[in-house]
């Protein structure tokens, strides 16, 4: 049992980062195909982890399999447009995931805490969207962000309750884990520039995958800590703080941004760990 | 006389059938005071993790002369479920097993009844948990149906049923990754009063 939750949570999601990584930069592959790698890679985990769900979907769980099959359509279409209108889809396709997921819940009450909670992820991958075009096409500015919101998430939500997302989350962090490790040994081993075009669709899906996923745990997770959740959301800001480093060629670029994104989500689990114990 | 016995021999025909109408199908209220329906899931393969229900409802409308015309309705609070330790039903409550949130309840609608011996049946039905719907066979054995000794107007009546059913089957997935099950045996234990 330990041994198929590592090889599915962990080794086979670093592999199919390694493998996202590898096709950025080492072929000749455009946003088109790399967003659909991309989906690929991010269903195959829903898939390792959750088997295929059925269609209709059920529960809320089995709703988030065909919202990354829709972000990811509108992933590619999302790099054709300018920044304003890829705000507001960014917005309008999660704050429509949020309505979705939470339906049951919000025809109940729309006025409850995990409500405005879920909102969260919606407003930062909002922000996160604003960023100016050079900086959605670095290769570790977003990642180095995602990888600690996967982290810090799936720890917030494990002591919230929800193990099954926390899992998944935790997947997408091995996924950021080997897409990062891969581009870190192209760019500072073997001199391939750490700005790529192709790269922007893929950060795009990959951050509205992993807010998909945050917003279903503020709704969902029964014991989640408030104050933890909105620490972890606030990752999404890092970037604007470690876009000054773009463009550094020191070896220690990459782990510096991660660095600082790390501040607010060490703050998240000593909330999340403190409200649960 | 003879006339007399004659006559009420037929008014005793006629109004059989209406008799037969009004008091085969009882209709009874589940005691939810007095109905426990308790599950046994494999741990790990260590032991049987237990646990039971304690928000219990529905009806059940009993054809004495007939079973096979009678029909149950049960209905779970899934959040009243309670396995000896609150950290676990919380997390049991959560959306990776019972999804309590998005399902508040777990259901079962007779279908079909099989009288099996004079006190059993094998009642076949739509069993909902975390919201999909499977058919689901109950053993069942009447008990006995009598009234209260300290209340003659309340009649009481009880059934025990067992049945199994697989977990992965109403998606509930993560419970091979939990190491349980996934079979899971029921036991219900329901009282019932006439209404």
């Amino acid at each position: 049992m330990a041994g198929s939750l590592l090889l599915f949570t962990v080794i086979l999601p670093l592999l199919l980062g390694c493998v996202l990584a590898g096709i950025a930069f080492f072929t000749p592959a455009r946003v088109a195909l790399l967003t659909l790698a991309t989906l690929a890679a991010i269903l195959f985990i829903y898939y390792f982890l959750e088997g295929l769900p059925p269609l209709p979907p059920v529960s809320s769980k089995h709703k988030i399999f065909y919202i990354f099959i829709v972000l990811g359509v509108a992933a590619s279409a999302s790099q054709k447009i300018n920044t304003t209108p890829q705000v507001l889809l960014t917005i309008g396709l999660l704050l429509a995931a949020l309505f979705w997921i939470g339906q049951r819940k919000i025809s109940a009450d729309p006025y409850q805490l995990e409500i405005f909670l879920g909102l969260l992820p919606v407003i930062g991958a909002g922000i996160l969207s604003a960023t100016p075009q050079e900086n959605r096409r670095q290769v570790f500015l977003w990642p180095s962000a995602f990888i600690t919101l996967a982290i810090s998430g799936s720890l917030v939500s494990i002591l919230g309750g929800y193990i099954g997302l926390a899992q998944m989350l935790g997947s997408f962090a091995a996924l950021f884990g080997g897409f990062l490790a891969v581009s870190y040994v192209a760019i500072y081993f073997l001199g391939r520039s750490a700005t790529l075009a192709n790269i922007a669709g893929l950060n795009w899906l990959l951050m509205v995958a992993t807010s998909t996923i945050l917003l279903s745990i503020a709704i969902f997770a029964n014991k989640l800590s408030a104050v933890a959740f909105v620490l972890v959301c606030s990752v999404y800001l890092t970037p604007f703080i470690t876009a000054r480093f773009v463009g550094g060629k020191n070896w220690w670029t990459p782990f510096l941004m991660g660095g600082v994104s790390l501040v607010p989500a060490l703050c998240a689990i000593a909330f999340a760990w403190a409200y649960s114990h | 006389m003879t006339k007399f016995k004659a006559l009420s021999m037929a008014a005793a025909l006629l109004l059989s059938p209406m008799t037969t109408a009004v008091y085969a199908a009882d209709s009874y209220a589940i005691d939810e005071q007095h109905a426990w329906i308790q599950f046994a899931i494999s741990h790990a393969g260590w032991s049987n993790a237990r646990g039971q229900f304690r928000a219990i409802s529905g009806g059940i409308v009993f054809d004495h002369d007939d079973v096979t015309n009678s029909s149950v309705n049960v209905v779970i609070q899934a959040e009243s479920i309670d396995t000896n330790l609150e950290a676990r039903d919380e997390h049991i409550r959560s959306p990776d097993l019972l999804n309590v949130e998005e399902f508040p309840t777990i259901e079962f609608t007779s279908t079909s009844i099989e009288q099996t011996g004079d006190r059993t049946a094998l009642i076949t039905g739509d069993m909902t948990l975390v919201g999909t719907t499977k058919s689901v066979v109950l053993d069942v054995v009447w008990g006995a149906e009598f009234p209260l000794p300290w209340d003659a107007a309340t009649i009481k009546t009880g059934f025990s049923a067992t049945t199994s059913i697989n977990g992965v089957d109403f998606g509930i997935n993560k419970l091979v990754d939990f190491g349980l099950g996934p079979n899971i045996d029921i036991v219900m234990d329901i009282e019932a009063v006439k209404q």
